[in-house]
């Protein structure tokens, strides 16, 4: 269909998901150990608005339930949702610049740069908090950051970008942290466990500090992506065709490209590495609403934060008293219902 | 009349190669020039230098009498379109959203398509014989109509130069003479200059105002196509012997290789 008359749906496909959104929400903030019934989660949250609040009446809910909403269940889901939110953005914008569908939020080495970050922060052991993130985050976000600048100044010849040249160079500084992580981690075997869990990613650390701090880089972070749809567009279709169209195309790669991995740094640092959503969720919305990323990008955001929320909902709750690494169940998830449209969508053309 | 396209004394170069060498040229408004020559002769590098893809080591080019390194690319977009040879494209659009694409110049940001750019997009398609094709995706559809496509998007850029990068140099001759009687309709009726490179002699001969012939990186000759395409300059530019055939209809002969 064409995207002037997909237009007409496109309101309603994104007020669907919004309200899929809202409803898994509050189903996640219900679940967990403690049951806490969906109309006290409703009446919790409206009680925090501030016109609302003299309307609901909450004295008759325990004040460990209201306590486990406000300070452990909703900050958790949220940044979850936002961490989600930004993955599968900045996965769909490097699938977009690199005109590769195999690239990921990962794939300027934002994984591995934080993960050296962060093991380089375990082992000096430190335990501060500043703001509301542990050192570790903080080593985790340098690491990230730093990486990507690496690479993007390894593969830039002049003034020019080549993203095949990302692509490679994003490879070999990948593997040659992995490998320095390794050596870090065999020299360090009394914190081999906490390396690992980060690693594996969680969001067990969530408070409302972190959140207000990182809500406001991606928020315009995104907005900014989304502005660029339209050039999104051109370059998928070829770089030289899209710079006689008009779009400028040196300036869009560096915005995107710089942008992107300072919004996956943010989230790998607050998260740890989660693979997949990056990858999974902007194919899943182009098998099923084409490649446009003027539809693309604004459902990415809220798919991307249902298809975690649900996730970290499961790895907190699937078994009891323990939790799973959110990124195992993102892959244990993930990978077969991807294949399975992949299958699907070779059959017969989904949708 | 004034030039479309002025081309002074250029140089370029890939590495230590030089591609092109002090390329002068001046194209006329509303002309159809087809630039010739073997491979490597550097008829792609010239194209990609006009239309500021790649930038000349030396020398200066002023497109609508403009300097190149003045116009930003949304303002070169409306004056100069570009047909591309055909590249993959591993993502899923319709032939319309590809077309509508080429109105990219005339948009703003957040902007979603105005009634107008509906309507040139549409006029742009009739004109290109690709109304019908609207609704299927890219992939679905033939190599010479994909061409057509292409040309479609750059007429949505209601641009007053074309250029084409070997158009027709993967159709068979049916679909080879469906795009140059396109292009020659769109330089006659609408007044577009085209600027193509082609390989093929004969049809650049049948449809081309001039001919450039290019080898080596520099201009063997310039001018009109019974000037230009002489026994002596095609054996001195692609090292072969032809015939020149005189045909009754054309004024231009039918050019054939000897075989020994």
């Amino acid at each position: 269909m064409t995207y002037l008359r997909q237009k007409k749906y496109y309101k309603i496909y994104m007020l669907i998901l919004l309200l899929i959104f809202i409803f898994i929400s509050i189903m996640a903030t219900t679940l967990g150990t403690v049951k806490i019934p969906a109309r006290d989660v409703v009446k919790i949250v409206l009680s925090k608005i501030n016109f609302l609040s003299e309307k609901i009446d909450i004295s008759n809910i325990k004040k460990s339930n209201i306590f486990i909403v406000l300070n452990i269940r909703l900050p958790r889901i949220i940044l979850a949702s936002l961490v989600g939110a930004v993955l599968s953005v900045v996965g769909t914008c490097y699938q977009a610049i690199f005109r590769n569908p195999m690239a990921d939020p990962y794939v300027m080495g934002a994984s591995s740069g934080a993960a050296f970050g962060a093991t380089f922060g375990i082992i000096l052991g430190f335990n501060n908090t500043v703001l509301g993130f542990g050192l570790t985050s903080l080593f985790a976000f340098a690491g990230a950051l730093l990486t990507t600048l690496i690479v993007y100044n390894l593969a830039k010849v002049g003034n020019k970008i080549s993203t095949t040249s990302v692509l490679l160079a994003g490879i070999v500084v990948s593997s040659l942290l992995s490998s320095v992580i390794s050596i870090m981690m065999v020299l360090n075997h009394d914190e081999l466990a906490k390396i690992v869990t980060w690693t594996m990613g969680s969001f067990n650390g969530a408070n409302w500090k972190q959140i207000i701090i990182v809500t406001i880089p991606i928020f315009l972070g995104i907005i900014v992506l989304s502005s660029m749809t339209k050039e999104m567009n051109a370059v998928v279709i070829g770089e030289e065709s899209a710079q006689n169209l008009g779009v400028n195309i040196e300036l869009v790669k560096k915005i995107i490209l710089i942008l992107s991995s300072f919004l996956a740094a943010c989230a790998v640092s607050v998260s740890g590495i989660i693979g997949f959503v990056g990858l999974i969720v902007p194919h899943l919305f182009r098998l099923i609403f084409g490649s446009d990323h003027r539809i693309l990008i604004p459902i990415s955001v809220i798919g991307g934060a249902i298809f975690l929320l649900i996730c970290d909902t499961l790895a907190r709750t699937a078994l009891n008293g323990i939790e799973i690494p959110v990124g195992i169940i993102t892959s244990i998830f993930g990978g077969p219902f991807f294949l399975y449209l992949l299958r699907k969508s070779k059959r017969n053309k989904f949708i | 009349m004034s030039n479309a396209v002025e081309v002074r004394n250029i140089y370029f170069s890939y590495g230590y190669e030089e591609v092109l060498k002090n390329i002068d040229l001046s194209i006329q408004e509303g002309a159809f020039i087809s630039i010739l020559g073997p491979n490597g002769s550097g008829k792609t590098t010239l194209l990609k230098n006009i239309c500021k893809l790649l930038k000349p080591l030396k020398g200066e080019i002023f497109v609508d009498d403009k300097d190149l390194n003045k116009i930003a690319f949304k303002e070169l977009a409306k004056i100069m379109a570009v047909a591309h040879q055909d590249s993959n494209v591993n993502f899923e659009f319709t032939v319309y959203d590809i077309v509508m694409m080429g109105r990219y110049p005339y948009q703003k940001r957040f902007k979603s398509e105005s009634e107008n750019d509906v309507k040139i997009v549409k006029r742009a398609m009739e004109n290109t014989e690709t109304w019908a094709l609207r609704e299927k995706s890219i992939h679905e559809i033939s190599g010479g109509e994909r061409q057509r496509v292409i040309i479609a998007r750059a007429l949505a850029q209601e641009p007053k130069i074309l250029l084409l990068d070997e158009p027709i140099s993967q159709l068979d001759i049916k679909h080879q003479i469906n795009i140059l009687n396109l292009c020659k309709r769109l330089n006659r009726e609408e007044k577009i200059t085209i600027i193509t490179t082609l390989h093929d002699i004969n049809l650049a001969a049948r449809y081309s105002d001039y001919i450039l012939l290019m080898n080596k990186g520099e201009i063997k000759a310039f001018g009109l196509p019974e000037s230009v395409l002489t026994k002596e300059n095609i054996q001195d530019v692609y090292g072969i012997e032809v015939k020149l055939i005189k045909l009754d209809d054309y004024k231009v002969p039918y050019i054939v290789p000897v075989s020994s």
